[in-house]
Formats: C-alpha cells, sequence, structure tokens
C-alpha cells in the first residue's frame, strides 16, 4: 500500500519563479490498484511520481510503501519496491548494451551486483522465453544492442524488464507519448497484462483520455498541485469521456 | 626490425594507459585529466620504492593503489562536490605534481643498477626480448581480466552507468559510487602504466605525464575506427582493439621520428594526429 500524507514540493523557494508543484497532496492506493492520473501540463503529476520514485524529495510530507517511510530515501534505495517506465524510450535502457545485457540488469533491482557473469545459457533461454511472449519477434535477437531497437520495441521490453524482479510497484509517466497509436496500443496493453498479471501496484501519468476510461481501477485529476478529482468503485464505472474532457475544460 | 620492436613493446606497455582512458572515457563517458598526474604518480612512486630497493613485485600495487586514490578523490570531487569532471582532474593533477615531485625529491631519478619488474624472471637472454614477452603476458592478462569484469553483473552495472544513467539509478544502482570506482580502477591502471613505463625507460621523470592522456585517447580511438571498421562491436573485440590501436600509435609516432622530424614538434604531431583521428567521421560526413 502506497501512502501519502500532506505532501509539499515547490521549486526555485524564494525566488520570482516559485513554482507550487505540489500543494498539499494526502492520498491512500491500496496494494494492486491501478491509478490513472491525469492533469494539463505543470499541475504537479511528474512530480508527484518523481517523488514517491525519489527522483525528486518532497518539502514536508510523508510518503510511505508497505508502512516504510521513504520519504527521504535516495532513489536508488527504492529500488526494492518501485519500478518505473519514463515517457523517453531511451531512459529505461542501455543502448550500447545488449538486449540480454539489459535484462540481466533488470533482474538485480533488488539484489546485489556481483562479480560473476550472469548471462549464462539458462539465463539466456529464460529470457527467450519470456521475450517470445511479447509476440514481437524479438527471442532471436537477444545480442543486439539495445540502441537498434525502435522506441516501441524498447518500451515494450521495458515493461516486461520492470517486471523481471519481484517489484510491488509500478509508475508509468506517459509511457506511450512517444509512440505511434497502433504502437502505442501494443504497449498499453502489455502494461495492463503485466500490471495484472503480477499484481502490481500502478500508477500512470496520460494524456490520453480513452487510456484512462479502458485501463486502471481509479481516476485521479491533478491540478494546480493538488487532487481535485477522485473517482474509483461506481463512480469510476459510470465515468464518460465527456465527463473527461469537462474536467479539461474548467 | 629494432624500430618496430620498440614500437610494439612500448605499445604493449602503453595499453595499460589506453585501457584506464577507455574505462573513464568510454565506459563511463567521463573525460578524465588525472590521467596526466596519476601517470607521473605511478612512475615517481616506482622510481622512489625501487631505489630504495624494494622489490618491484612489491611496488606493483603500491603504484596502482595510489594511481587509484588520485582517480576516486577527482571522483569524490566530481559527484560530491558536483565540480565539472574536466575541472576536477585539472584540480588533482595540478595537486599531484607538488605531490610527486615531493615524493621523488628532485625532478629526475635514474634507475641504475636496481632491480626491474623485468628481471624478476628472465625467459629470454635478450633483455629486448624478455621485456617484450613479459609485457605481452602482462597485457593478455590485463585484458582477460578486464573482458571477465565488464561482463560480470558489476561490469555490465559499469557499462550502462556511463551509458543510461536514469536507468541505473532506476535499478537501485548509486551511480555517483560507481563513477567514483570507475575512475578509481582507471588511474590506477595509467598508474601500472607509468610503473611499467618507469622501468622500460630506466627513468621516472616529473614531466613524463604531460599530454598522456592524449597518448592514450588516441590509441583508444585508433583501435575504435579498427574495431567499427572490422565490425568487432563485442567487449572482446574492443579490448583487442585498444590494444592493436596502442601499438600503432607507436608505429606511427616512431615512423614520425624516423622521417626526421624533430622531436621537439613531437606533441605537437600527437595532437594534430589525436584531431585528424577524432574529426574523420565529421569530415566524411559533411564530405
Amino acid at each position: 500500500m502506497i501512502r501519502i500524507e500532506h505532501l509539499h514540493k515547490t521549486f526555485s523557494v524564494g525566488t520570482a519563479n516559485a513554482v507550487v508543484a505540489l500543494n498539499d497532496v494526502s492520498l491512500e492506493i491500496p496494494s494492486g490498484q491501478f491509478v490513472v492520473l491525469l492533469g494539463s501540463n505543470g499541475s504537479g503529476k511528474s512530480t508527484l511520481l518523481n517523488c514517491i520514485a525519489g527522483s525528486a524529495i518532497a518539502d514536508s510530507g510523508k510518503i510511505e510503501i508497505d508502512k516504510v517511510n521513504l520519504t527521504r530515501l535516495a532513489e536508488h534505495r527504492r529500488s526494492r519496491w518501485i519500478s518505473r517506465i519514463f515517457q523517453n524510450p531511451l531512459a529505461g535502457t542501455s543502448p550500447d548494451l545488449t538486449l540480454l545485457e539489459n535484462y540481466r540488469l533488470a533482474t538485480l533491482r533488488t539484489q546485489r551486483f556481483g562479480f560473476r557473469i550472469g548471462t549464462n545459457a539458462a539465463f539466456r533461454k529464460k529470457v527467450q522465453d519470456e521475450v517470445a511472449t511479447l509476440g514481437l519477434q524479438l527471442e532471436d535477437k537477444l545480442d543486439q544492442k539495445m540502441g537498434t531497437f525502435s522506441g516501441g520495441q524498447r518500451q515494450a521490453l521495458s515493461l516486461l524488464m520492470a517486471v523481471a524482479d519481484k517489484a510491488k510497484v509500478i509508475l508509468l509517466d506517459e509511457p506511450t507519448a512517444a509512440l505511434d497509436p497502433r504502437t502505442a496500443v501494443l504497449v498499453m496493453e502489455l502494461a495492463n497484462r503485466l500490471i495484472r498479471e503480477h499484481g502490481l501496484t500502478a500508477i500512470l501519468i496520460t494524456h490520453q483520455l480513452n487510456d484512462a476510461l479502458r485501463y486502471g481501477d481509479r481516476v485521479l485529476l491533478m491540478s494546480e498541485g493538488r487532487i481535485t478529482q477522485d473517482l474509483q468503485g461506481e463512480s469510476r464505472k459510470s465515468l464518460h469521456i465527456k465527463d473527461l474532457i469537462r474536467w479539461f475544460e474548467v | 626490425m629494432n624500430f618496430y620492436l620498440t614500437a610494439l613493446l612500448l605499445g604493449l606497455a602503453y595499453s595499460c594507459l589506453a585501457y584506464g582512458i577507455y574505462i573513464s572515457m568510454r565506459i563511463f563517458n567521463i573525460p578524465d585529466i588525472t590521467t596526466d598526474g596519476s601517470f607521473t604518480l605511478g612512475g615517481a612512486v616506482t622510481a622512489v620504492l625501487t631505489t630504495q630497493l624494494v622489490n618491484p613485485g612489491l611496488v606493483l600495487p603500491a603504484a596502482f593503489l595510489l594511481g587509484a586514490l588520485a582517480g576516486v578523490t577527482t571522483g569524490w570531487i566530481h559527484t560530491r562536490l558536483k565540480v565539472n569532471a574536466l575541472l576536477a582532474g585539472i584540480l588533482v593533477t595540478t595537486g599531484l605534481y607538488s605531490i610527486n615531485l615531493a615524493l621523488m625529491g628532485r625532478s629526475n631519478i635514474p634507475l641504475i643498477n636496481t632491480p626491474s619488474f623485468f628481471s624478476l624472471i628472465t625467459l629470454s637472454s635478450s633483455e629486448k626480448n624478455n621485456q617484450l614477452i613479459i609485457l605481452a603476458v602482462v597485457t593478455i592478462s590485463l585484458l582477460l581480466l578486464l573482458r571477465f569484469l565488464l561482463r560480470t553483473d558489476f561490469g555490465l552495472a559499469m557499462r550502462a552507468t556511463g551509458n543510461s544513467e536514469t536507468m541505473i539509478r532506476a535499478l537501485g544502482l548509486n551511480t555517483d559510487q560507481m563513477k567514483i570506482i570507475g575512475l578509481g580502477l582507471a588511474n590506477g591502471l595509467t598508474a601500472t602504466c607509468g610503473y611499467l613505463i618507469t622501468y622500460v625507460q630506466g627513468y621516472a621523470d616529473i614531466n613524463m605525464g604531460i599530454g598522456i592522456v592524449i597518448l592514450g585517447l588516441g590509441a583508444v580511438m585508433i583501435g575504435e575506427m579498427i574495431s567499427s571498421t572490422l565490425k568487432w562491436k563485442s567487449i572482446t573485440g574492443q579490448l583487442i582493439c585498444v590494444v592493436i590501436g596502442s601499438v600503432l600509435f607507436r608505429v606511427i609516432l616512431g615512423f614520425t621520428l624516423s622521417i626526421g622530424i624533430d622531436p621537439l614538434y613531437l606533441k605537437l604531431v600527437t595532437a594534430v594526429f589525436v584531431l585528424a583521428v577524432v574529426s574523420l567521421p565529421q569530415l566524411k560526413r559533411t564530405a
């Protein structure tokens, strides 16, 4: 479970350019819930995600995952719980390493990086099987450099890699923004399947209102650093695209 | 014959430096100028300890560790104090100049009638051949060691750090720590090269490190040209090409001297040559 209490974050404090990104955000997300986070640019969505992931540190307030307080924990110490998918398909993978090597790194998210060669035959077989489930014919290209794959292929592989080592929480920041519409659908379907199969707690930031209706159990709207709409259960089910469009009009 | 033998000998000795540069510049993407200082540091420590008749086998780890310490210092200044990597390296190298001079006590220490790394084992009656065999063994061992290291889980993480820092941080690794270790390793290798060169040339000099970073970079870049021409993109292929690059660079420099160019201009020739290698792909593209 993710519990967020009275989170505040201001950028450029004390200058004329001070921007309040998070203004007293409190939120509770039960385990296994799939949350879709909406909001216009600058509403604080990404900052909220960054504060949870640790790439930004909140000014005040508290963030807990499974009752562990990680408000001030360094980003690399949070990988025990959290895996991330970035908007830029290039950010989540290492272009000069092969697919197999990238995958190997991903399986070590919660472990130590030791002095042994982990990319052995057994591991190769395992990766081959898992990559084959994508249906992208990448299983024979394990020794190809990651940088030679398309954005969609890399994003699909990033998703697979995100669940390669028992994550609890997955944070997706506009994972399909850089992809063409068809690939975007493929990647979102894959994300949805993996999140459900692994019972992950997920937060998805998106500007695709259709995706907000098609996926997830709960819809949040952020505006000027606050959560202004929070729909789950019945009210989420009766939500219509017109309602969402109206949210953005005010 | 003698000319090529010397070039091969120096090329093998300098491949240790080229590996240092390969790690800092290519694996970690950090332009590291500490090299100039840590190379001399390796030489200075070697000369001082050898004149005290310390066994060269024990001098080796001392040189490596002190070089590594210099690299760790640069890494720490760069990552913790957030100083630009180039400036951090220049600061450490500047400081090292005084330290090296203090260590040596004078600007030049000749090694005469002292033990040498190359006299530890005698495999050939000819002194030069003996050096060559030992250097070949050292280079191959180093190549195998790095080949292993870069393919381990830790090595993968090292390579990804210079490549996609966001990914590595999201995977739970402290990239700052990784860079400090990387610069330590790179400068340890550089100091080891200073150690080897001191025994090869028979003296240590306070100015032996000036411009040495360009020598290493030149070797790495020639190696890259070869590896991309031969399509040897694997780590093993790249590591082999770095050695070839180092030897070829020596041959080219030796050739420049042999056609009668004043040694005074050697550094200028080196700089122009490295510039040519660096800019070649760009010139090709725009032509």
